[in-house]
C-alpha cells in the first residue's frame, strides 16, 4: 500500500496526464502521447524534461524505418509517485466537494 | 502565426486543478488510451494465420518445415512491430486481472498445442496433428488477442467487467 504524497512535480496539467497514460502502458512514443493530450511539441519536452530531472520518467531514441522515434516510460520511482499522487488525489477529492461549472 | 492543426484542446486543465479536476483529467487520458488501441481486423487476422502457418509448417517433412516455419516467424515479428508503430504504445504489460488471466490462458494454450505439434511429428512421426494445431492457433490467436486488447481497452476506459 502506497503512502498518499502530493507531488508538485507531477501535478501540473500535462504532466499528471503524461504520467496517467504512461503508467497504463510499457513505452508510448513522444507523438502519441502529444497527441493524446494536446499539446506543442516545445510544451511536450518542456514536461518530459522536468520529469526527467525528477527520475520519473526515461527517454529512448530509436531509428526505425528511417525515422527517429522517441519512446517514453515511467520509471520504478515515477510509477511509485504518480500511485502516491493519485491515492493523495482521492484522498483530498473525498475531503472536498467538486468545484461548481 | 503559426497554426497547428492538431492541438485542439482536448483537456483543457490549463490551472492548477482541483483534486476532482485532476483526478477526472487521469481518467479521461486512459480513456483516449484505450480508444488509441483498439484492434485492427486485418492485422488480427494476419497475425492469427501468421501463428497458425508456425505450427503448421511442422506437417511438412523436414526440412521443408523449419523453412516453411521462418517467413511466417518473420510476420509475426513483423505485424507486432507494425501494430505498435501504428499506435505509438507497448501494452505488453497485463493492465488488469481480467487481461493478466486472458493472458495466461492464451500463452498456456499455445504452449500446449507446440507441445502436441513437437510430440506428433518428431516423435510419433504423424503430420495431421500439426496442421489441426495450427487451424486451431489462429482460431485461438484471433480471438484471445481480441479479447486481451478489449480487457485492456474496458480496463482504460474504466468500463464494468
Amino acid at each position: 500500500m502506497k503512502v498518499p504524497q502530493f507531488d508538485a512535480v507531477i501535478h501540473a496539467p500535462g504532466r499528471l496526464q503524461i504520467c496517467a497514460i504512461l503508467s497504463r502502458v510499457d513505452e508510448a512514443e513522444f507523438a502519441t502521447v502529444r497527441d493524446l493530450i494536446a499539446v506543442s511539441d516545445s510544451v511536450m519536452s518542456k514536461h518530459l524534461r522536468q520529469l526527467e530531472e525528477a527520475g520519473y520518467v526515461a527517454l529512448r531514441k530509436a531509428a526505425e524505418a528511417g525515422r527517429q522515434r522517441t519512446w517514453i516510460r515511467l520509471t520504478p520511482s515515477g510509477y511509485e509517485a504518480f500511485a502516491a499522487h493519485v491515492q493523495e488525489l482521492t484522498r483530498l477529492a473525498a475531503l472536498t466537494p467538486p468545484r461548481a461549472g | 502565426m503559426l497554426r497547428f492543426p492538431y492541438r485542439k484542446v482536448r483537456f483543457p486543465v490549463t490551472h492548477d486543478p482541483g483534486p476532482h479536476e485532476a483526478l477526472a483529467a487521469v481518467r479521461d487520458s486512459r480513456a483516449a488510451l484505450g480508444a488509441r488501441i483498439r484492434p485492427v481486423l486485418v492485422e488480427e487476422i494476419a497475425l492469427a494465420v501468421a501463428t497458425g502457418g508456425v505450427l503448421a509448417a511442422f506437417a511438412l517433412p523436414p526440412p521443408w518445415g523449419s523453412l516453411a516455419m521462418a517467413p511466417f516467424a518473420v510476420a509475426m515479428s513483423w505485424l507486432m512491430v507494425l501494430a505498435r508503430n501504428r499506435t505509438g504504445l507497448m501494452v505488453n504489460r497485463a493492465v488488469c486481472a481480467r487481461a493478466r488471466g486472458i493472458g495466461l490462458a492464451f500463452g498456456l494454450a499455445i504452449a500446449g498445442l507446440v507441445l502436441v505439434v513437437i510430440l506428433s511429428s518428431l516423435l510419433l512421426d504423424l503430420r495431421w496433428p500439426a496442421l489441426a494445431c495450427g487451424l486451431l492457433a489462429a482460431v485461438i490467436t484471433f480471438f484471445g488477442r481480441r479479447a486481451w486488447l478489449r480487457a485492456i481497452m474496458d480496463d482504460l476506459a474504466g468500463r464494468p467487467r
